[in-house]
This record gives structure tokens, sequence and C-alpha cells, in this order.
């Protein structure tokens, strides 16, 4: 306002009201004493420049009192900022229900609800197939390597005249058409991996997650899972194997794939399998984590092909959110797994009593 | 002198009884022996292990040297190894070893008599886990919940029985603390009790279509059935069930269809796609022969030529070309 203008010292008027009531530094001209806070630019030059009669200093700063900030006064200064617009919610995201379980036992202890866009999705195979194939792709090794006629040793002598004969002209032995000659284009060592948009990843790997959870071969389990320290080191991959064939998870029900947050050492030592390698020359190594009835992997490890390989997926519930959590870029702000609890309320952490 | 150098007959018979009673005594031993069981000594691991019985082929009549390894235990390899070091613990999980077959009448009155028991708590203000924890000794509730009757009121599932005892009967048989682990045997004899009773059951009973709205009651009524059958439903089915009939359709044993075109899917196929046809068994040449009317006359003249009418095993049935 300019009744309120008037008062004020001219350099105040480039900061505003706000800086009125905070001390302000002002610098020392040509004199080495350190000015006084509360020093004004007249002041200053006056005691600087001028030894005799002192002068009346040119500017008066007398700052009036500054107004309290009242709401009422600041509303007449400035519109309050408008409230954060919410969205009404998505009548078509309906929750859906899941048990968590205990471990060793298996024993439904409570329940949870997820959104239906993270595990209702449709079966789309399309991108499932895409999803796959392009993990494949980028899991190619792609180091196969032959000599090409340029590679092979040997000289680039003419091995034969051109013309007198009778044979077919020939150049230098690394032929192609001769016998120890280099391959003709054959393979040689590059990158085979493709490129497949986020959010169709992402949709292909909740996809994955719903087809599971729709089939009923989607397992949570509360925690971490991990062998009880009672049990012995000797005894844990039978103790194991029991387990699995008590709950028929085992070799002849299809499998188990265990995806947890951290590696968790017994319960992959607990899955000790033997890997068959070498070609000709039959030869064992031992693998951990990946036994003839199940298979461990962590978040960061698995991958779409590992959720819907085996014949179930018994996740930790800390590795599913972060699952979900981390493939959710096709989905708007609002429709994120956070954004939508929050919506809900916390009523979507609802768990049994 | 005969009698020193060949031994008289008394003596001879008196040497048959000394054999007699020792064979006797022997097989007395060895019949000890059987009853007190092979000898059992203690390992440094501390595991105590049977001693292997010396069988001498000489002293045993009905020993049989074996042929072949079938049957003998292998010593020294690394299965072996490992299970010598196994220290033998057991696992116990929540659902029994075995799951329960059961029929559909069967599933009904269980969902009836878990049902009841999860309702009452519900109604009384217990927690709803407390009907997985195990029951006062002596306990049978199935005798109680078989008279109760399970009714709608204002949209919620309620719970009514003749004998006014009948509830408090329940909820002091159901304990407040889990206390003692779970005894499988006890869950094994109430689904066989709750099985066996006289109850009249019908798929299209009221109670079968009371809503169950709260998914605190779905939980805990599946929780008890996997816990005392051990069969496991899909989270969705129990997400998506609003009755009692929706869990006995998801619990109950689904009849499998003998042939493909009897299944669902198929039978609807007609109805949705009319340009599909759908037979149970495979459409032949003689089908389609069949279908425009021209067969009759084939069988007819076939028959009349003294040909036979089906089957393409005679030489001359196929064209051949001879080189």
């Amino acid at each position: 306002m300019a009744s309120q203008r008037v008062s004020t010292p001219a350099k105040h008027l480039l900061g505003g009201f706000r800086h009125a009531s905070r001390h302000q530094q002002c610098r020392a001209l040509t004199t080495d004493s350190t000015p006084s806070p509360n020093a004004t630019l007249a002041q200053t030059y006056h005691d600087a420049h001028l030894t005799s009669t002192p002068t009346e200093p040119i500017l008066i700063d007398d700052i009036s009192p500054i107004p309290p900030r009242t709401p009422s006064s600041r509303s007449t200064i400035r519109p309050p900022p408008p409230q954060r617009y919410t969205p009404p919610r998505n009548p078509f995201i309906k929750p859906t229900h899941l048990t968590l379980h205990a471990f060793p036992t298996l024993e439904p202890t409570t329940y949870t609800t997820y959104p239906s866009t993270h595990l209702l999705l449709p079966l789309r195979k399309d991108i499932l197939h895409r999803a796959i194939i392009y993990e494949a792709d980028s899991t190619r090794q792609g180091s196969a390597n032959t000599r090409w006629r340029d590679e092979v040793h040997g000289s680039g002598r003419k091995i034969r005249p051109q013309k007198g004969t009778g044979s077919a002209r020939l150049g230098d032995k690394k032929s192609p058409m001769l016998k120890g000659g280099g391959v003709a284009f054959g393979p040689k060592p590059r990158d085979f991996s493709t490129r497949l948009q986020r959010a169709v990843y992402d949709l292909a790997w909740r996809t994955a997650l719903s087809y599971r959870y729709a089939r009923g071969e989607l397992i949570v389990l509360e925690g971490q899972p991990s062998i009880p320290e009672e049990i012995h080191q000797d005894s844990r991959e039978r103790w194991m194997r029991d387990l699995l064939r008590h709950h028929r998870m085992g070799h002849a029900d299809g499998r188990t794939l265990f995806v947890t947050r951290y590696r968790s050492d017994s319960l992959w030592e607990s899955l000790r399998g033997q890997k068959v390698y070498g070609v000709g020359q039959r030869k064992v190594k031992d693998t951990v984590g990946d036994s003839r009835d199940a298979r461990a992997l962590t978040v960061e490890e698995v991958d779409v092909k590992d959720l819907l390989e085996l014949g179930r997926v018994v996740v930790e519930r800390g590795a599913l959110e972060r699952m979900l959590r981390g493939h959710e870029s096709d989905l708007t702000p609002t429709q994120k797994l956070g954004a939508w609890r929050r919506m809900m309320g916390g009523g979507a952490l609802a768990e049994a009593t | 002198m005969r009698e020193t150098l060949f031994g008289s007959k008394k003596s001879g018979e008196v040497e048959k009884q000394e054999e007699r009673s020792q064979q006797k005594s022997g097989v007395l031993a060895k019949q000890a022996e059987q009853r007190k069981g092979p000898e059992k000594r203690q390992s440094r691991s501390g595991r105590t292990y049977e001693v292997a019985k010396i069988v001498h082929p000489t002293e045993t009549k009905d020993y049989v040297r074996s042929n072949t390894w079938a049957g003998l235990e292998t010593v020294g390899t690394e299965e072996w190894v490992r299970a010598k070091l196994d220290r033998g613990e057991k696992y116990n999980g929540f659902t029994p070893t075995k799951r329960a077959t059961l029929t559909n009448a069967e599933w009904m009155k269980l969902l009836h008599h878990v049902a009841v028991e999860v309702l009452i708590l519900h109604q009384v203000g217990r927690d709803l886990k407390q009907v997985c924890y195990p029951r006062v000794d002596g306990a049978k509730t199935w005798r109680q919940t078989k008279a109760f009757d399970i009714t709608s009121e204002n949209g919620a599932p309620h719970v009514t029985s003749s004998a006014p005892q009948a509830p408090s009967m329940i909820l002091q048989a159901v304990l407040e603390k889990p206390g003692s682990e779970q005894d499988q045997s006890s869950l094994a004899r109430e689904v066989k009790e709750v099985i066996a009773m006289n109850m009249v059951v019908n798929s299209e009973a009221s109670w079968m279509r009371t809503t169950l709205r709260d998914a605190n009651i779905r939980f805990a009524i599946t929780k008890r059935l996997v816990q005392l059958t051990g069969k496991r439903i899909p989270d969705v089915t129990i997400s998506n069930a609003t009755t009692l009939e929706d869990l006995f359709n998801a619990f109950k044993t689904k009849e499998q269809p003998k042939k493909l075109s009897q299944t669902e899917q198929l039978r609807g196929l007609a109805a949705r796609v009319p340009n599909v046809k759908v037979s149970s068994k495979r459409h032949t040449p003689i089908d389609k022969e069949k279908q425009v009317g021209r067969w009759k006359l084939i069988e007819q003249e076939l028959m009349a030529r003294n040909l036979p009418v089906t089957g393409s095993r005679l030489p001359q049935a196929k064209a051949r070309i001879d080189n």
C-alpha cells in the first residue's frame, strides 16, 4: 500500500516487508571499524568522511513499526493458496484380499488388501510374452565367435595360378570354400539385448503376479522365511523336503519358488541341489538355493520368467511390496500403491483381529 | 564191550534227550532274544542305533543268500552319510498330514459347524482367532452346533439355538488362549464326528444364502476349515465370496467331466458361437457321409459286393504304387 511504503527506507522496497523485521548487516565503506548492527547508510557515510562538525543525516531511517501479520491483513495482500485438488475415487479399482502366512507352519495369520490394478489384472499373454522375450534377450551371453577368412592363421599367398590348372580359381587357403578355412559370415560376439518400454514391462510384472494370485499360486509370508534354530544343520535339507512334501509344494506338485527381500543363508543352504555341468564327462556341481523341490531367489534376482516358471510362488511380504512398488510406472500417481492406500484412509490395511 | 564201543540204547536215548533239550533251549533263547529286540547302543554323536544281528548261514535254516542288491542297505554313499548325520527332527505344519476327502454333503455339515462356532464368537465379541485354538478336554461342540440356525439380521449373519445353554457351552469349550499345541488327532476326531452327525443338509437351504460381508468372518471360517481338512482355497475366492454358498462351492469336490465336450466352456460354445460344432467323438469320414445321407447307399453297395464296410487293413483297401 502506498501509505505503508512511505515510511519504509529505500532499500526495504526491494526486499519487501519480509525483510523489515530482520536485522540488516550493512557493509562498512572505507573505515575498518565494524559497523554496528543498526547502523544506517547515512550514518556510515557521516562517520566515514566527516571529522568536523556533524551534519544532519541525509536520510532519516525511522522505521515505522511493521503491522503484525494477521490473517485478515494477509488476506488483503495475497489470496490464500488453493486447496490441493483430490480427484474422485476411481470406482473401477476395487480392493482384493490377500492372506498372510507364518513360516514354517504356513498358518494363515492375517489378511491384507491390494488394489485390482496390482493383483487383479486380466491375463495378457502377449504382454507376458514380450516381457519374457525381452528378459531372455538381455540374458544372452552373445559370446559365440568364429574366425572369418581374415582371422584364420595363414598367409595370403595365392595357392595356385589363376589360369591353366584346369581347376577352379583360388586365392589364399583361408577361403571358406576350403577345409581349414574361415567361416563364411559366422557368428561374432554381439549384444542381443532388446528394449521394451518400462510401462509395458511393469505391466507384465504385475500381470504375472495377478495370474498367480488368481490361481491361488501366490502364497505370501508375513516375515522372512528362515529355518528355526532348533533344526540341526545336518537335518535342514531333509526337513525342508518334508515341509514341501507336507504342503504339496515339492517336485511332485510342480516345485516352488521362494522370493525373499534379502538372502537367507539357512533357506538357501536347505535348498542345496546338485547341478550337472560339463559336456562329455558328467560332473556334478553343488548349488545352493536351487534343489529338486524348490528354488530361492531374492527380489533383485527374480524376473517375470521366474514368477511364471514353477508351480507356485511363496513370497515374503516385504519382497512383494518392493516388487509392486518398483513396477508401477504405467499407473497414474493416484493409482500407485502408496497413493491408493492413503486414499483408502488406512482402511486398506485392515487386518483380522 | 559192545556197549563201551558202540554205546547202549539207554545212552543213545539219553544223548537224544540231551540234544532235544539243547535244541529247545536254543529255540527258547532265540525266542527270548526276539522278544527283547535288537541291542541298542549310542553313537558318539548321541544317536541311538540298533546293532545288526550276525546271522550264520549254517545255523539259520531259512537264510537265503541274495544274488542281487535289491532291498539291501547301501552303505557308504553320500546319501547314506547324510541320512546318518540327520537328527530326525519332525516337521509339524498347520494343516493335517492327510488331506480329508469329503463328499459334498459332508462339506456342508462341516461348513455349518464351523460357521456356527465363528458366528457365536463374533456375536459375543470375542476374538475370531480363538476358533482355531485347542478345545477344552472332552468338549464336543458339534453336539451343540448341530441345533443352531444361521439367519441374517439387518444384513449381518446371526445364529440362534432352541437350547439356551448351547451358546455358553460352545463359548466355554473354546479356549481364550492357545495354551498347548494343537493336537492333530483331536482335529481328525472332530472332523470324523461332525461328518458322521445325523443332520439334514440341503444345498438349497436358506442358511447357505447368509451373506458374509465381514472379511474377518470369512477369513476365520476359511482358516478353521483349512486347519481341519488341509484343503486350501485361492485368496481371490475368499475375497469375492459373499455368502456361505460361495465358500461351500470353493471347498466342495468339483465333479470332473469325463469328456472335453462335457466341460462348461464347450457346452456353451454352441450357443455363443453358432458356426462351431462340438461333438463328443472324432468326426470320421463315415460321419460326414451320414450327415449328407450317402452312407446307407455306400454300406448297401459294399455289402452287396462282399467287401468290408469299415476298416482299412485289407491289402486292397489302400491305393499303392508298385515299383
